[in-house]
């Protein structure tokens, strides 16, 4: 019996040894395989941005380190079109020089081991320093962001240094981070200022320290060019009243629901309240749900707006590839066609290649590019100031929202969470989203 | 008594490593302008800490708090406009001081009167008074008086008046607190409510005075988040956690009774130093989020070690109580 027992035990052993030995090897492959899909080697360099095949170049002109010209086919990929870009010709220079810079060459393996820290070195010895501080960074527009700032930073010889710093929501950290890289006495900031107005008084701060602050992404902060040097974007009203003009054309008359990001950013209220205003009386905004941008409750909020208006006619959010997870499998649960009037801020791969795999006619998505290249601009606004130049304070790109079934988002071989106007080299984007 | 220094000496102790750590690697660090913003930062949750010791003391909590300071600074963005000017500004920052003793009142009377645990109460108090910020400012708008935050912000070399200011408040607390009849019975109570109402305390009006304290002491924490963001922001608050953290770090038992307001004061300067110091760094700020939650169970075991200790060997030394033997005890 205790013989039994013993060799009982022994053969357990021996299982628990062969278990242990087969988790290690799993873990060393998956590490293996991690490893080699986030591993900065042989990525080479190439141009810091999409420049296309033709060569044709937009703008001329030059001034304060600056080419005021842009490859036609990066403004094409960025913008939709070449001809949208800011009409003045100050913001246009800026627009086209941040956008131009696309042509240069940057080291891709430099560039991911930027993304993957919060801090790094270009090894150029440059004794610049420029930090994208934001109040919230973990979704995947924001990281995208984060990789465009770096490609963009790393075009200037005389930046040494990249810092990147997110306060993951939460207004005090992002007023803290603001104050840590002023003290720091960075050269230049450029933000998402996703608290608004809250962020004027370290606005303040930074520019009284000399040190230029730029937003993108129309994060809209009072006082541009008087409290900070400028903000890069797209008229976040005028989206809004363009996703009305959709809607009026679209729908005869019912419900529709907005969803946005935090509750009281500027941008979501921005484009809401204006697309409201515009919208014809029998159009009815029956939820406006924020989302905090965090996909996980999407599908919540979708199922949630569903349940109570199962003949929803149209939906406006920001960000469309959570609307090809969380609200298709809203619409799945729900037992409810998933067609529509659905308005984009962004144009992420994912939702262009569902609408495609689903060819209902009666799905109608129409969206407006993500703007991550804006924040380029935005930290080429910086450079510039730091050269002497007067920065205009608005740079604005017009709209003109695309229609899926005309042009498509889904792009073969791109990443599906990935937006399909950003400017970040294929080769690195397969990287980031392997 | 020398087991109520343990928490101090803690907290000076890692404010004094962490801070010449940070000095050795960054320069910048004890720089004035750094300084200054660190004391300034750390404003809000020093006077909220002030408050959560005073709830934690009768043995509750206040979650509410964090709302509450937002509240306050949407008040102020109606009530102290830049259009108002010298003595009008003071009913302006009356209101202010309002909101914290309504909301203060309303806590004390969920949990004295409807008898609801302070936990209970005061998230339902947060969720009202969230709302009502988001519907009077659905984003930050409405500038606040620049010279009512210029005043708040006025300091001597990098030093705050409001710095000074509370750590007097703080001392003179912690001296009411051990060497004043008021201050025992304030433990009296947080320790066992029962049994100090049949000693003669009045139990009821401690707590409630206690909830109310720390209400207008969170009102005033929003003074200086008002400072910090000059505008009307509905979404600023998020002290509540931190502020219960700083209590605990600096001494306070979860149990009630027991609590130290220069302990929390302490521990309230170190959580805003750990915010500070990680971007210095380069460091993500879930490492903050992290060490806050590492020091808190580590304090708990640390402070909470010698009544473990002696509690242990007492159940080795004896069998366990019966369980009626207990209930008697605890009713008689």
């Amino acid at each position: 019996m205790h013989g039994g027992n013993e060799s009982h035990m022994r053969r357990r052993r021996g299982r628990y040894v062969a278990l242990v030995v087969l988790i290690a090897s799993a873990l060393a492959a998956v590490a293996v395989a991690q490893g080699a899909a986030w591993g900065t080697a042989g990525l080479g360099s190439g141009p810091s941005g999409f420049v296309g095949n033709s060569g044709k170049l937009v703008g001329k002109g030059h001034g304060f380190g600056e080419t005021y010209k842009a490859p036609a086919a990066t403004l094409s990929h960025a913008l939709f079109s070449a001809k949208l870009i800011p009409a003045a010709k100050q913001p246009r220079n800026v627009a086209l020089a941040g956008l131009g810079r696309s042509t240069k060459k940057v080291n891709y393996g430099l560039a991911l081991k930027c993304w993957k820290n919060n801090v790094c070195k270009t090894g150029t010895g440059g004794k610049l320093t420029v930090a994208y501080v934001e109040g919230f960074g973990e979704n995947v527009f924001r990281q995208m962001s984060k990789m465009e700032f770096i490609l963009q930073a790393l075009t200037y010889p005389q930046v040494g240094k990249i810092i990147y710093m997110s306060a993951h929501s939460d207004l005090n950290q992002a007023i803290a981070d603001f104050k840590s890289v002023i003290a720091q006495k960075v050269s230049a900031i450029v933000t998402y200022p996703d608290f608004g107005d809250a962020m004027i008084p370290v606005f303040q701060q930074a520019k009284k320290a000399g040190i230029p602050v730029s937003t993108y992404a129309w994060g809209y902060v009072t006082g541009p060019g008087k409290n900070y040097t400028t903000v890069v974007g797209e008229d976040t009203c005028k989206l809004g009243k363009a996703f009305a003009k959709v809607d009026n054309k679209l729908i005869s008359s019912g419900d529709v629901a907005f969803m946005g990001g935090f509750p009281g950013n500027p941008l979501s209220s921005s484009w809401q309240k204006c697309e409201q205003n515009a919208l014809k009386p029998s159009i009815h905004v029956v939820a406006n749900d924020p989302t905090n941008w965090d996909p996980s409750k999407v599908q919540g909020i979708v199922a949630g707006i569903l349940t109570k208006y199962p003949n929803l006619k149209g939906l406006s959010y920001e960000d469309s590839a959570f609307m090809a997870q969380g609200g298709y499998a809203a619409y799945k649960a729900a037992g409810i066609k998933y067609q529509g009037v659905f308005t984009y801020r962004t144009d992420e791969a994912a939702l262009g290649c569902l609408a495609k795999k689903l060819k209902n006619p009666k799905l109608k998505i129409y969206y407006y590019t993500s703007g991550n290249p804006q924040i380029r601009v935005a930290l080429t606004a910086d450079m510039m100031q730091l050269k002497g130049a007067k920065i205009p304070p608005t740079i604005v790109f017009p709209i003109k929202l695309q229609q899926q079934s005309k042009r498509s988002m889904c792009i073969k071989g791109y990443p599906q969470q990935a937006s399909a106007s950003s400017l970040i080299p294929l080769k690195l984007l397969h990287r980031m989203y392997p | 008594m020398r087991r109520g220094w343990l928490p101090l000496a803690l907290m000076t102790g890692l404010i004094v490593a962490l801070g010449a750590y940070t000095q050795a690697h960054h320069s910048e660090f004890l720089g004035k302008l750094n300084l200054n913003g660190l004391l300034l930062e750390a404003m809000p949750l020093l006077i909220v800490s002030l408050g959560q010791v005073c709830a934690l003391l009768v043995g509750g909590f206040d979650v509410s708090v964090a709302a509450l300071m937002t509240i306050c600074v949407v008040t102020a963005s109606f009530t102290l406009t830049p259009t108002i000017s010298g003595i009008a500004l003071i009913p302006g920052a009356l209101a202010l001081v309002g909101v914290g003793l309504a909301t203060g009142a309303f806590n004390a009377f969920l949990i004295r009167v409807l008898k609801l645990p302070s936990i209970v109460a005061t998230l339902g108090t947060l969720s009202v008074l969230e709302g009502a910020s988001l519907a009077l400012r659905a984003y930050p708008t409405g500038p606040i008086n620049t010279d009512v935050t210029n005043v708040l912000d006025s300091s001597v070399s990098f030093v705050p008046y409001a710095f000074i200011g509370v750590v007097v408040l703080a001392l003179a607390a912690d001296f009411w607190l051990y060497r004043t009849r008021g201050g025992l019975a304030l433990r009296a109570v947080g320790l066992d409510a029962t049994s100090s109402r049949r000693l003669g305390m009045s139990a009821g009006r401690i707590i409630f005075l206690a909830f109310v304290a720390c209400s207008v002491l969170a009102s005033i924490a929003g003074f200086y988040l008002a400072a910090e963001v000059q505008v009307g922001s509905p979404i600023i608050g998020n002290q509540a956690l931190e502020s219960i953290a700083a209590a605990v770090l600096g001494g306070a038992s979860l149990a009630g009774g027991k609590g130290s307001f220069v302990g929390a004061l302490l521990a309230a300067f170190f959580l805003t130093e750990i915010d500070n110091v990680l971007p210095l760094f380069q460091q993500p700020t879930e490492y903050a989020d992290m060490t806050i939650g590492i020091l808190i169970l580590l304090a708990l075991v640390l402070y909470q070690a010698p009544e473990l200790i002696t509690r242990i060997r007492n159940a080795r030394r004896r069998p366990a109580p019966l369980p009626a033997t207990t209930g008697e005890a605890r009713t008689g």
